[in-house]
Formats: C-alpha cells, structure tokens, sequence
C-alpha cells in the first residue's frame, strides 16, 4: 500500500485543509482499499486451490500456502490500517462541514 | 470500457455469475478499476464504466444495464441530474448511488431524483453486493439511518395536500394501510405480520401502490406518504 497515501491522510488529519482535499483524498483512499480487498479475494482463492491441489509431501505447495498465508495477513493489516485512518480522516471531513445557524423563530 | 464477464468463484450474497449487470459511473478512474476488479471478483457483470453523467446516459441508451452504481459529485452532468435523466428515459434500470456523502440534502436529492439506494464509499464488498441485489430487483436499499434522515426532514416540511388527495382517491384501504406501514419503516416481513397477509401480497400492495402513485420505488413511497400527512 502507499505509504504516500497514508502520510497524506495523517498530514490532513492535522491540518484544517480544503474540503476539496479531503474528499480527493478519501476517494484515493476507497480506491486503495477495493484494490486491497480485490488482492484478498485473489489470495483467498489461491490459498484455496493450492489447498486442493496440496499431496503428501509436497513441498513446494506448502511454501506456496506459507507465503499466501503471510501475504493474507499483510493485505489483511494494510486494509485495516487504510480503513481506520480513512475514518479518522472522514470524521475530520465532518468537522470541516459549515455549522448550519441555528433555526430562529418569525419575528 | 469494454464488456467483460468474469466468472470466478468466492461469489456473495447470493450474487451469481453474470447475473447482473452493471454500469459504473464515477469520475475517479483508479475508484472505478478497483471497483470493478472488486465486482467481478464477485461475479457481477460489469458491462461499463462512465467518468460522468452525460456518458453514462450515453450507456444506459447503449447498454441497458440493470443497475447504475452512481456516484454524485462529478464534473459536467452530477449524479443527481443523471439519476433523474436515467429515471425518466430508462425506467427499468435503477440507479444506487454510491458516494462519499453522508450529507442529509444530498441523500434527500439522490432520493428524489429518483435512487433507489444509497450507499457510502466506505460500505464493505458484502454491502454493495446486497445494494446490487437489492436494486436489481427493484427494491431499496437504505440504511435505516438514513431513511430516518431523510423522512425526518421531510416531516419538517408542510404537508402537500394534492398527495393526500391522491392516496385517497387512488389507492384502496388495505394498500393505504400498507404505505403508512412502510413510511413507519417496516420492511415486508413486518407489514405481512402487522397485517396477517403474506409477504407476497405485500409485494404485490406495494407494485400498485407504485404504479398508481406513479413513483419508483419504496422510500419515494414513504415520502410521499408523509408529504400527505398520513405517517
């Protein structure tokens, strides 16, 4: 994942930046995390077949499901990783949003 | 933009190969990519992508598709007037917004012009699939929350007369029954029970009510139901 990604995000967070920004960046973000997600789905099916295909003694399969295991789990700490700081950034975007005035009675 | 089918396994909610087709309508090309690598890792049949409102009719007219998965804030034509477009010139393709708005008045836009779901961005892949289902036949999905949201403002408003008078002179006791029933927000499960019908009568009350009030879907129901003061 794009670390760049992630630095821009905490950067926003800090920062009373455009709203224009933000939503850029919180799109750039759910694009990042379908990506993730669409990797997962692809580990998940191979780990899946490698399984099936796996025989007694079969060596080079089980070093391919260690590393699918390993790659799972880094996909799966890099999705999460994205989608709390997106909500981290998101609940900022809120805070940015103008306050509507408050409704006043007809004089 | 070119039609693919993609049939692989690990497919959710009971989406099923080919089964749906969809059309992606967002100005965020690597968005789009992802969303369609995601989808037809699911099975949907992603038969197109728009980079705005104005290519996306384009589409609908070309393609047809079931479902317009649409996003709102776009250059040139937005999401709100496309949808309302889409609505007007091809009645059988429903539109899910799918956004990264929470904002009360784009949900209330979305909604009127014609959406029959609204999703955020953030929504899980199970999510979107059951949003894909659900509009796909022609049912709405909302979360509650925001449903709530939206006929709460809508309740801020005065209530128009002319719908009251529609609803009494178009629709029968039972389907009255049944669209305060849904502007209370109970799903067909509930009204069957409150009602002791079946919940495919349900379903057939709420086609006439539909067709009779000349609206496209449930939560236009419910509006209009509360619009008329009768929820």
């Amino acid at each position: 994942m794009g670390g760049v990604l992630l630095d821009r995000i905490e950067e926003l967070i800090g920062t009373p930046a455009q709203p224009d920004e933000v939503e850029r960046t919180l799109t750039d973000g759910y694009a990042e995390a379908l990506a993730l997600e669409a990797e997962r789905w692809r580990i998940h099916r191979r780990i899946g077949e490698a399984a099936a295909e796996l025989e007694e003694g079969d060596a080079e399969r089980v070093r391919e499901l260690s590393k699918l295991a390993r790659q799972l789990a880094k996909t799966d700490a890099q999705l999460a990783r994205l989608r709390d700081r997106l909500a981290a950034l998101r609940v900022h975007a809120r805070d940015l949003q103008p306050v509507e005035p408050a409704q006043q009675p007809c004089p | 933009m070119s039609e693919t089918l993609n049939t692989t396994p690990g497919h959710e909610d009971g989406a099923e190969k080919g089964s749906i087709r969809v059309l992606i309508v967002d100005d965020h090309g690597l968005f789009r990519t992802g969303l369609r690598n995601l989808l037809e890792e699911q099975g949907i049949h992603v038969v197109g992508e728009a980079g705005d409102g104005a290519e996306a009719l384009g589409l609908v007219r070309e393609l047809a598709p079931e479902v317009v998965l649409m996003d709102l804030n776009m250059p040139g034509i937005a999401g709100v007037e496309a949808t309302q477009r889409i609505a007007r010139e091809a009645p059988l393709t429903r539109v899910l917004v799918l956004t990264i708005s929470d904002d009360d008045g784009d949900v209330m836009d979305a909604i009127l012009a014609g959406a029959c779901g609204y999703l955020l961005k953030d929504a899980s892949i199970h999510e979107l699939v059951r949003g894909i289902n659900a509009a796909a036949v022609g049912e709405s999905l909302i979360s509650p929350q925001i449903a709530a949201k939206v006929l709460q403002r809508v309740r801020a408003t005065n209530t128009v007369p002319k719908a009251a008078e529609a609803i009494r002179s178009e629709l029968s006791d039972r389907e009255v029954d049944v669209l305060r029933l849904i502007a209370n927000g109970k799903d067909n499960a509930e009204i069957a029970r409150e009602l002791t019908i079946s919940p495919k009568t349900v379903k057939n009350h709420i086609s006439n009510i539909l067709v009779k009030l000349q609206i496209e879907n449930r939560i236009q129901a419910a509006v209009f139901a509360v619009r008329s003061g009768l929820a």
